[in-house]
């Protein structure tokens, strides 16, 4: 009885919630997102109505949140990785066009001057325009131009801006950000023309030479009859080179050739990869071997204070790791950190190459080793000890039943979690990024550093790249890691079930 | 390897459960013992050392790290007083500027209910997956790991472009609000943490769902009445680990929320040092002391279960 009511209480809330969403879907006219939303509501309807579909119905909440944020996101991921995605490839076509025929303008010969006003309205930038000839009043967007109401002018015969509208300050007017959004301004009026910004209080009419027709699908620049041609997402200009900003296109498998055979693109990439194989090796090998040896050591009976101990060694993992990271980039920091002064030293701990990589190790050992040493502490603990003490009685010594007993079946237990250390190193961002940020810098590459790992490589490909963010190319490359990922844990999963099997 | 990687290093095969070992025989408790309590001497300054440092940075009011030293001529608690918003450091490290208790508000606020949302979600899944034959049960469950090895970071582009359409529609729901932040976080509710609990599910023997079913249970009471309270513990590791794995979040809270009143702490702690650099280290060491106490402090008071969870996921599968 309680069920039944949850249930419709529960379905109604769904219903009312998908209600009013598509309210609002529908008001702003968006019909591909009106149409998932009720596909989303009738599915969760019917898998609760429904007395089949029995585990759909505790699956549900989290497909829909996975479908969401996860697969939706790789998906787009793969599909951007076969596109030329990247900073000059940013818009659609549509958007390319417009911006070709708005840079090839000329000012109109017998055009006014009118006199402006630069406002803005939050983000979106607007002037209010004065038509000489007619005395009436214009608000002008990169959108829309249209009449306003003759308004109240000033002292100094500025009108007052529209409601909603806010004029600059003279500090704002002299930003570099609004001053670009003023000159990229352009104001479509009806005729085909365009009003285009001169100084802070005069503009001008513009008309292009460009039009494009949409019949035969081409921009034609008038003055010349010069088709534009398209290559690759862009259009050429008549002098040959490619006019910006392009749009995203289908490059098929240019991206992964280029990983392969582009020396530019590749050299990084071998390095970077080797590098990453060997820092989530070493990882895991480095913690793994002083967990267990630690483990090994103080979970002795002979010892006391054991659980004050693990208590103690547990801190450096309870610490939020971020937090960890920046401060060990700052304790070995070459002129002023901890470390160097503590011991007198002057190691270039995130400066030089190799030092550089010492550090991301010694810092992950610290980080990491109480996670293992928790890990074999249970795994020891959980061994018979009726296994050490008939080996011994069969006369084993301490050294064999170490090696023959105890480390067999250490392995079996904790090997996956290796797996999963190895992969998660594989992937650590964060181990890098807070740490050395990549650096120190390589001549090689001017993105990847001497402690980049892929992951990192590749955010920074995405959106630190100085010269424009290559989104395309990073996809390709995270396609890449997670089948690398993803065969490497396959790979030990099968070969762990294999020892275990033995044992 | 941070915290996060509890929860990412589950995937785990299944492998044999060993009984607990009884009290080690009297004989292993002779010998010589001297040389462990120094190894022991040696771990413990490797692990607390660097936080002993932390604490004498927080507490000295010059701010860098160069000036530490053991003595405690400059001891003061100006840095605290800095983070509650009772003084200001200099002219451009005012509170206005750096405000901790938000971001420490924030922080707390989203990753307590991205980490219960994600459990809740987590435990319903892992119920049908232990308790239901269903049509592709392994197969659905091995994709879920796989899933979990795809780079995260890099679908942020993709996130960021949905969120900013989604925020149009639904303002609350967009790039720069906590509701858009939390659900992107649930994306992955469904990955490990679903089967952690899958394997801890598996462990509760199905006789005492069974009993239940004869006495004319339904699926709904059985997971109400006797598989939740007795999976409570484990629940309460899991949405642990998933807490701190949301309060260590760095990159996807600095792409959605970026007005400095709205940050958490993982991104709003780094303004004081990426900024000008080594200048504010004094702040920041402080402000990270304040933010790993609670979690210190729950790691502490659940170390068993911490440590029985680890150990329950890495035995069954």
């Amino acid at each position: 009885m309680v069920g039944i009511v949850f249930r419709i209480f529960f379905l109604g809330l769904v219903d009312s919630l998908g209600f009013w969403a598509g309210s609002h879907l529908l008001v702003s006219r968006n019909w591909l997102g009106l149409f998932w939303l009720a596909a989303v509501t009738a599915i969760i309807n019917f898998v609760y109505i429904s007395k089949k579909a029995k585990a759909s119905k505790w699956l549900l909440p989290g497909t829909i949140l996975l479908v969401l944020f996860q697969l939706y996101p790789i998906a787009f991921t793969a599909s951007a990785a076969f596109s030329n995605y990247s900073t000059d490839h940013f818009v659609t076509r549509a958007e390319a066009i417009d911006g070709v025929v708005q840079s090839y303008v000329q000012q109109v010969p017998d055009s006014p001057q009118y006199a402006i006003l630069p406002v803005h309205n939050g983000p979106t930038v607007g002037i209010v325009i004065n038509d000489p000839n007619t005395k009436k009043y214009y608000l002008g967007t990169s959108t829309d131009f249209k009449l306003i109401p003759t308004p109240a002018l000033d002292a100094n015969g500025i009108p007052t801006p529209p409601a909603g509208w806010k004029q600059y300050s003279d500090n704002e007017l002299n930003s570099d950000a609004v001053i670009a959004k003023l000159q990229n301004l352009a104001v479509p009026m009806a005729a085909g023309s365009y009003i285009k910004v001169n100084d802070f209080t005069t503009a001008f009419e513009y008309t292009s030479t460009v039009i494009y027709d949409a019949k035969k699908g081409h921009l034609i620049d008038t003055s010349t009859n010069y088709i534009f041609p398209e290559r690759q997402g862009n259009f050429i200009a008549q002098d040959g080179t490619a006019i910006t900003p392009g749009w995203r296109v289908n490059v098929g498998f240019k991206n992964f050739h280029s990983v392969i055979t582009d020396p530019v693109v590749r050299g990084p990439f071998v390095r970077v990869a080797i590098w990453t194989f060997i820092f989530a090796g070493l990882s895991v090998l480095t913690t793994f071997l002083l967990g267990l040896t630690l483990a090994l050591i103080l979970n002795h009976p002979g010892v006391k204070g054991r659980k004050l101990l693990r208590s103690t060694l547990i801190i450096p993992y309870a610490m939020p790791g971020f937090l960890s990271l920046l401060i060990w980039a700052g304790f070995l920091n070459d002129d002023f950190g901890v470390v160097n002064n503590l011991f007198g030293t002057h190691i270039p701990w995130l400066t030089d190459p190799y030092w550089a990589k010492v550090s991301t190790l010694l810092v992950n050992l610290w980080l990491g080793f109480p996670y293992m040493f928790l890990i074999c502490t249970g795994a020891i603990q959980s061994i018979p000890a009726e296994l050490a003490e008939a080996a011994q009685v069969d006369g084993a010594k301490p050294r064999q039943v170490l090696t023959k007993i105890k480390m067999p079946l250490l392995l079996v237990t904790v090997s996956p979690l290796l797996i999963g250390s190895f992969a998660y190193n594989f992937n650590n961002f964060g181990g890098i990024y807070l740490l050395t940020g990549g650096g120190p810098a390589v001549k090689d590459s001017q993105i990847a550093g001497a402690t980049d790992i892929l992951i990192s490589y590749t955010y920074k490909l995405a959106i630190e790249a100085g010269h424009g963010n290559d989104y395309g190319l990073a996809c390709a490359i995270s396609i890449l890691i997670f089948f690398i990922v993803a065969g490497v844990s396959a790979l030990s999963f099968t070969r762990t079930r294999a020892l275990e099997n033995l044992s | 390897m941070t915290t996060q990687e509890t929860v990412n290093s589950m995937e785990i095969a299944p492998t044999r459960r060993a009984k607990k070992a009884p009290k080690a025989s009297y004989k292993a408790q002779q010998g010589k013992v001297w040389w462990r309590y120094i190894v022991a001497a040696i771990a413990v300054a490797f692990a607390i050392l660097p936080v002993v440092y932390v604490v004498l940075a927080a507490c000295n009011p010059s701010g860098t790290l160069s000036t530490l030293n053991l003595s405690m001529k400059d001891f003061g608690l100006d840095n605290f007083r800095f983070l509650l918003g009772k003084h200001d450091l200099s002219q451009d490290v005012t509170y206005a500027n750096y405000p901790y208790l938000h971001w420490y508000r924030n922080s707390l606020m989203v990753s307590s209910v991205a980490a219960i949302m994600q459990v809740t979600v987590a435990t319903l899944a892992a119920y049908a997956f232990s308790r239901i034959n269903f049509k592709g049960r392994r197969s659905s469950l091995g994709g879920l790991l796989l899933l979990q090895m795809f780079p995260q970071i890099l679908s942020f582009i993709a996130l960021f472009l949905m969120m900013q359409k989604i925020g149009m529609v639904f303002p609350m729901l967009g790039t720069g609000t906590y509701g858009g932040l939390i659900l992107i976080y649930l994306g992955g509710a469904m990955g490990y943490n679903t089967y952690l609990l899958k394997g801890f599910f598996d462990t509760i023997p199905r006789e005492l769902d069974e009993a239940a079913i004869v006495d004319g249970a339904s699926s709904n009471q059985v997971f109400f009445k006797i598989i939740l309270p007795l999976a409570a513990p484990m629940l309460a590791v899991v949405m642990l680990l998933s807490f701190i794995g949301l309060m260590n979040d760095f990159v996807l809270a600095s792409i959605f929320l970026t007005k400095s009143d709205q940050m958490t702490l993982a991104v709003g702690l780094r303004a004081f040092i990426s900024g000008r650099y080594a200048s504010n280290w004094g702040v920041f060491a402080a402000g990270a002391l304040f933010a790993a106490l609670p979690v210190v402090i729950l790691f502490q008071v659940l170390q068993r279960y911490i440590v029985e969870g680890l150990s329950a996921g890495s035995v069954k599968g």
